[in-house]
């Protein structure tokens, strides 16, 4: 056996015992969901001054550009990372948010609900049909489309997302069309888990150049049966439906 | 040419070969309701949607499913699986009830179905061959997934 000299065996020593006290160091984490707290934020107890916090959130309904927006708008859950493959919530049996857990060494110290349930979804609140207008104050009168054809492109804000497949693409494709032809197209935004100033984003992020519609309480993805996200639905001058797909159009129809 | 055309069509079978060997299916899905029923996704073709009912594309979609579940005869079974995150099966049940949806629905209390499926987002549809080889998989109620399922009923929904 070789014998190592005495420098480098302390130093070897010194490297076990630092990474054993970061194992055992305890570790503060609060599993959050950040669609909930966009309704309504948790309050959060007084960080310990000698146990590290890390926001997590469970791997569902998530992707990075959402947790990014989220932590600007609320610069207190910096540093959320998302618990790729539910890792840490499946090995600490976390099924709830908001959760709190202290962690020390691979024990659980301390284990808290932060707060309850959700319960109720956004469209499960009864329907309603109120007079709607366009972002630039237009009104928009879903029965009366005016002069020829128009087309109505039912769109997400929250868009990149995963329940949205290729919706950037498909945005320039509508955006495209709009530059194209002579009849009015309107963008219609899905109120779910956003807000106006998240459409007016869209709308620069996007530069759309065209009439959108906050369709704030879900009446016009509810009239027109849509369902499915980015979708076309173009409407004859009489207000009846002539097309309807998750395609572009193709004018002259 | 002919020399040319054999390489392509070899390239296409091969191709073809590969997509399927690459399209392995899931074990069968064995679990009991919230009705305290045994169902399994073995030998059948299956429809499953995860869900939960804080999820508002979800809820949106409910009407949808207990149609395609009315309309599905003998032609393929409908399972709700529900995701159990954030969720508890009495609220499960009262929901259920509260719109008198007749699908049977599974709460995935570990989720461990939800992991078995692949499933990182709600709602999320997939469509099942007997084998329990996946030939549809989308977030929301697509026209594609409506016509998978038209085609199976031999035309209604």
């Amino acid at each position: 056996m070789k014998l190592q000299n005495p420098i480098t065996l302390l130093l070897s020593l010194s490297v076990l015992l630092l990474s054993q006290q970061s194992i055992a160091a305890p570790v503060e984490y609060i599993f959050i969901t950040l669609w909930d707290e966009y309704a309504q934020q948790t309050p959060l107890p007084e960080p310990h001054p000698n146990i590290e916090r890390r926001f997590l959130h469970p791997d569902i309904n998530i992707d990075k550009p959402s947790v990014d927006q989220f932590t600007a708008l609320f610069p207190v859950y910096d540093g959320l990372q998302i618990d790729t493959y539910n890792q840490l919530a499946i090995r600490y049996g976390v099924r709830q948010t908001p959760y709190r857990l202290v962690v020390e060494g691979n024990q659980v110290r301390q284990r808290e609900v932060l707060s309850k349930l959700p319960t109720v979804a956004h469209s499960d609140l009864p329907a309603q049909d109120k007079a709607l207008q366009t972002l630039s104050g237009q009104p928009f009168d879903p029965t009366r489309p005016g002069a020829g054809f128009r087309v109505l492109f039912f769109s997400d804000s929250l868009c990149p997302f995963q329940h949205i497949p290729n919706c950037e693409r498909r945005i320039a494709q509508n955006n495209r069309l709009s530059a194209n032809i002579d009849y009015p197209v309107v963008s219609v935004i899905k109120p779910f888990y956003v807000d106006p100033t998240q459409v007016s984003a869209y709308q620069q992020r996007f530069n759309v150049n065209h009439e959108i519609v906050f369709d704030s309480h879900n009446q016009l993805f509810r009239r027109f049966e849509v369902t499915d996200l980015p979708y076309w639905v173009v409407q004859n001058r009489q207000g009846k439906v002539i097309y309807r797909a998750n395609q572009v159009p193709p004018f002259p129809l | 040419m002919e020399t040319i055309m054999k390489t392509y069509l070899t390239g296409i079978v091969l191709l073809a070969l590969s997509a399927t060997a690459s399209a392995k299916p899931y074990p069968p899905l064995q679990a009991r309701t919230v009705a305290d029923q045994p169902i399994s996704s073995s030998g059948k073709v299956t429809y499953l949607k995860f869900w939960a009912t804080w999820c508002a594309y979800c809820v949106e979609e409910m009407p949808l499913l207990q149609q395609a579940f009315e309309n599905s005869q003998e032609s393929y079974q409908v399972i709700a699986v529900n995701v159990g995150f954030n969720q508890t099966v009495e609220g499960v049940k009262t929901y259920l009830n509260r719109y008198g949806y007749q699908f049977p629905t599974v709460f995935d209390a570990t989720g461990s179905i939800t992991r078995q499926y692949l499933v990182t987002g709600t709602p999320q549809h997939i469509l099942l061959d007997a084998s329990g080889t996946e030939i549809y998989r989308s977030a929301l109620f697509t026209d594609e997934l409506r016509q998978h399922l038209a085609t199976l009923t031999g035309g209604k929904l």
